[in-house]
């Protein structure tokens, strides 16, 4: 039995004609040993996911391989026909996905799913495949894998419908398992579990794991060797602790620096005391609407009397689970959903009475900027129709708005021949800024950011983050921050709220909250940071090069 | 938009029932000076068949010439099915529109409103309305706009519904648009495409609504239509085929165009399935 499982040599990917670049994957050589987890990191269109389909074989229809080898265990799987391949997947090679939630089949049972696997690979014996899908979901620490067995996937959250993922992917005992964005869908905590167990198996199983990651973190957490890909190409290459601690190549190094400690930033500048916007005991409550013949009405709080206060220029994170109720918080501050009991005071008035004139009076004055940043800006708008709209509304001159609009083009660090382009001509970091702009042309106090960089790959983390915090200063602006990522929080936050099922468990200024947790849950969400051990001991801390 | 137009004239199913529809409302527009007069008017003798000297399609049996009947008919036909097709997309467009965008307690009284149309058989409720208001070019486009409107009130509502939750829509609301600003300038512009091609389909659906109509004699007794040329020359069918065969062929061909120009122009304003049908 060699040591060597996977065995990938110069590799080229061709992509179909038009494409950015004529080669997805570009002359990589990496090999994959047995008992041991290699991470592949590397921002979107770095080909990492191509090259992993490539292993299993699923590259999609256009997409083909143009030279190089691929052996796996001595196999040659370029040359291998479809029905050899089809008995090595699963088999020896298995492999699970980032999206956890449609990957499973909706009216099949669990049980079902997994024993279907096994009757494709010829296990006949019906008591001992029952028998051998319940030792999987109790390897996986599943709960009560018995009743699982007969449990429909809608019953099941999404971490643990990936370990029913897991276990479908171990069923035949593979060599390899290739994990692609495995727990990139999934809450924090949750992902250090999942992480925890995929470390658990491949140690105890000695199997071997092809990890595909964005997130340096989580290769902190789980990593033996690492591969960083840009372009197509494997830059560097090497044992984790190595490359993590000592990265050489300038695009790691970028990379690496770009994942920021939990400590909060001390420079950060001290704000005004007088409050600017104050939530008062804020709840809400979604209920699923009533039919005619349903009774049971589903309920879901949002908001449990939440009470917060931002000052003026001040920066307030709000970090919580998906599910959380921060989003809904941020939306009733904009007034997109209507609460059911308390007061949000905007300088003092309340500004959920409003309504008309003097409520379009305050929209002007709170902003926000969204999460997705292909979906925040309207595809059939010109960029100087979309800053110069809003203001026009509110009753800028025409000549005024659009001098204005590309005052704001240059603030946010674009070129002023964006105005007259169309949202698909810019890449997803340039769309943010653009989304950034509208966000300021109404010159507003208060600004209401959802997840305004977790759409974007980590290095355009980094510069809007920056913007923010440039344009925070200049204008002494207030932003309510919603972010799930806490080492984004920490990197632009002076006070840390924390959401928990609706309720604010703990604030506070960023470096107690960080420094001291007084929640539990706090401390849990803590831990739970992927690499958190790798961020913030003493001394390896890069600067960026 | 040129983009869409190159994306069109690549399609040759789509370019070929465009240029049939631009041949169609040329010669719609020349019946006068092909065929000056009413074609109402006797001009030979009557029953000739078809390539007679003088009357390529033949003539009916009062004499009247067949081919001034159907250039003259396509000027309604056409007229018939854009006019009421573009009020049925009116009409339909702004319900659906409303429906989407607020949802709840409208969005409920609309969408039965429409359900309401729906459920009585459409080609009844044509015959009854023209029959209430006697037929007339007006009262017929009013009735086919009212019996087809439903289905594109249901589409753009279902646009709407997904439109509606998107950021940049949110974006305009905490900009301080107002509701009718965002559904025509925000919304609507992204839901052209469908829209576009329903409306084009719908065409040829009136077109046959239109015909049918006239078949039964419902039509406007002022002008020439397909329909009623079909219908008067029903009875005669085994002896002067030609007048029901000429005006079939003239429906069907249109229809036809129609339908392939409807498929074109989706194949153009849906860029990923066109892409897909060239590899």
């Amino acid at each position: 039995m060699t040591d060597t499982l996977l065995d990938i040599r110069d590799l080229r990917i061709a992509l179909p004609a038009g494409a950015d670049r004529p080669y997805a994957v570009d002359g990589v050589s990496l090999t994959l040993r047995r008992d041991e987890i290699l991470c592949i990191v590397g921002e979107s269109g770095s080909g990492k996911s191509l090259l992993a389909n490539a292993v299993m074989g699923l590259l999609p229809g256009a997409v083909r391989i143009a030279g190089g080898s691929l052996h796996f265990d001595g196999t040659d799987l370029a040359r291998l026909d479809p029905e050899a391949y089809r008995k090595l997947r699963g088999r020896r090679i298995a492999m699970i996905f980032q999206e956890p939630m449609t990957a499973l089949n909706p009216i099949m049972t669990v049980g079902e799913q997994i024993d279907e696997l096994l009757v494709a690979h010829g296990m006949t014996d019906k008591a001992s495949r029952r028998r051998r899908v319940i030792d999987l979901l109790a390897a996986t620490e599943l709960p009560e894998p018995e009743l699982l067995y007969h449990a429909y996937p809608f019953r099941l959250s999404g971490g643990q419908r990936q370990r029913v993922m897991i276990a479908a992917a171990l069923a035949l005992e593979p060599d390899i398992l290739i994990a692609d964005e495995p727990t990139t869908a999934l809450d924090v905590t949750t992902q250090k579990q999942i992480l925890t167990l995929i470390r658990d198996l491949q140690a105890r199983r000695r199997i071997a794991v092809l990890f595909i990651t964005h997130d340096f973190g989580v290769v902190a957490e789980i990593a033996h060797r690492v591969a960083v890909m840009q372009w197509g190409k494997v830059v560097e290459e090497g044992a984790a602790a190595d490359v993590l601690v000592r990265p050489h190549h300038p695009y790691t190094q970028r990379l690496v620096a770009a994942v920021h400690g939990l400590s909060a930033r001390p420079e950060l500048a001290a704000h005004a005391a007088e409050p600017l916007l104050e939530v008062v005991g804020l709840s809400k409550t979604f209920r699923t609407s009533q039919g005619l013949f349903v009774r049971r009405r589903r309920e879901v709080h949002a908001l449990r009397q939440v009470s917060l206060t931002i000052h003026r220029g001040e920066t307030v994170g709000l970090v919580g689970e998906s599910g959380s109720g921060k989003t809904t918080l941020g939306h009733a501050i904009v007034r997109l959903v209507d609460t059911d009991a308390g007061e949000i005071r905007f300088r003092g008035a309340d500004i959920l009475a409003q309504g008309g004139a003097r409520l379009r009076a305050t929209r002007a004055r709170i902003q926000m900027v969204f999460q997705d940043p292909f979906a925040s800006l309207n595809p059939r708008h010109s960029v100087g129709r979309i800053l110069t709209e809003t203001p026009r509304i509110h009753g800028v001159g025409k000549a005024e708005a659009e001098t204005r609009a590309r005052r704001l083009l240059e603030l946010v660090g674009l070129d002023a021949s964006a105005f007259g382009r169309y949202p698909h001509e810019f890449s997803g970091g340039q769309r943010q800024r653009i989304g950034i702009a509208r966000a300021l042309a109404l010159e507003p106090e208060l600004i209401v950011a959802d997840e305004p960089v977790s759409a974007l790959d980590v290095s355009v983390q980094g510069q809007v983050l920056d913007l923010l915090a440039d344009i925070r200063k200049r204008l002494g602006l207030a932003m309510l921050f919603i972010t799930h990522d806490l080492r984004v929080a920490a990197q632009v936050c002076d006070t840390i709220a924390v959401m928990r099922r609706g309720e604010l468990v703990e604030i506070g200024p960023a470096a107690e909250v960080f420094g001291k947790p007084r929640h539990d849950y706090t401390r849990r969400l803590l831990a739970s940071v992927p690499g958190a051990g790798w961020t913030d001991r003493p001394g390896t801390r890069l600067t960026a090069g | 938009m040129t983009e869409i137009a190159t994306r069109l004239v690549r399609n040759a199913v789509g370019v070929a029932g465009l240029v049939f529809l631009l041949l169609l409302v040329v010669l719609a527009l020349a019946a006068p000076l092909l065929y000056p007069g009413d074609p109402w008017r006797m001009v030979g003798s009557p029953q000739l068949p078809p390539l007679s000297p003088g009357f390529p399609l033949g003539t009916d049996a009062l004499g009247r010439d067949v081919a001034a009947g159907v250039v003259h008919g396509a000027r309604i036909s056409l007229l018939i099915g854009l006019v009421s097709s573009l009020c049925a997309v009116v009409i339909g467009t702004c319900l659906g529109a409303v429906a989407g965008y607020f949802g709840r307690w409208i969005d409920d009284l609309i969408m039965r409103f429409t359900e309401f149309f729906q459920t009585i058989p459409s080609f009844m409720l044509a015959i009854v309305l023209v029959a209430i208001f006697s037929p007339s070019i007006g009262s017929i486009v009013f009735a086919i706009a009212i019996v087809s409107w439903p289905p594109v009130a249901r589409l753009v509502r279902a646009e709407f519904l997904s439109l509606r939750s998107r950021d940049f829509v949110k974006a305009a609301v905490v900009g301080g648009q107002s509701p009718l600003r965002i559904i025509f300038r925000q919304i609507l512009p992204n839901a052209f495409s469908p829209i576009i091609v329903t409306g084009s389909l719908m065409v040829a659906s009136a077109i046959l609504l239109e015909s049918a109509l006239s078949f039964l004699g419902l039509g406007d007794r002022e002008f020439v239509t397909w329909g009623f040329m079909i219908g008067a020359g029903r009875t005669m069918i085994r002896q002067a085929w030609w007048l029901s065969a000429f005006p079939g062929i003239a429906i069907f061909l249109t229809v036809l165009a129609l339908n392939m120009f409807g498929q074109g122009l989706n194949d153009a304003l849906n860029p990923r399935l066109a892409r897909k049908g060239r590899a």
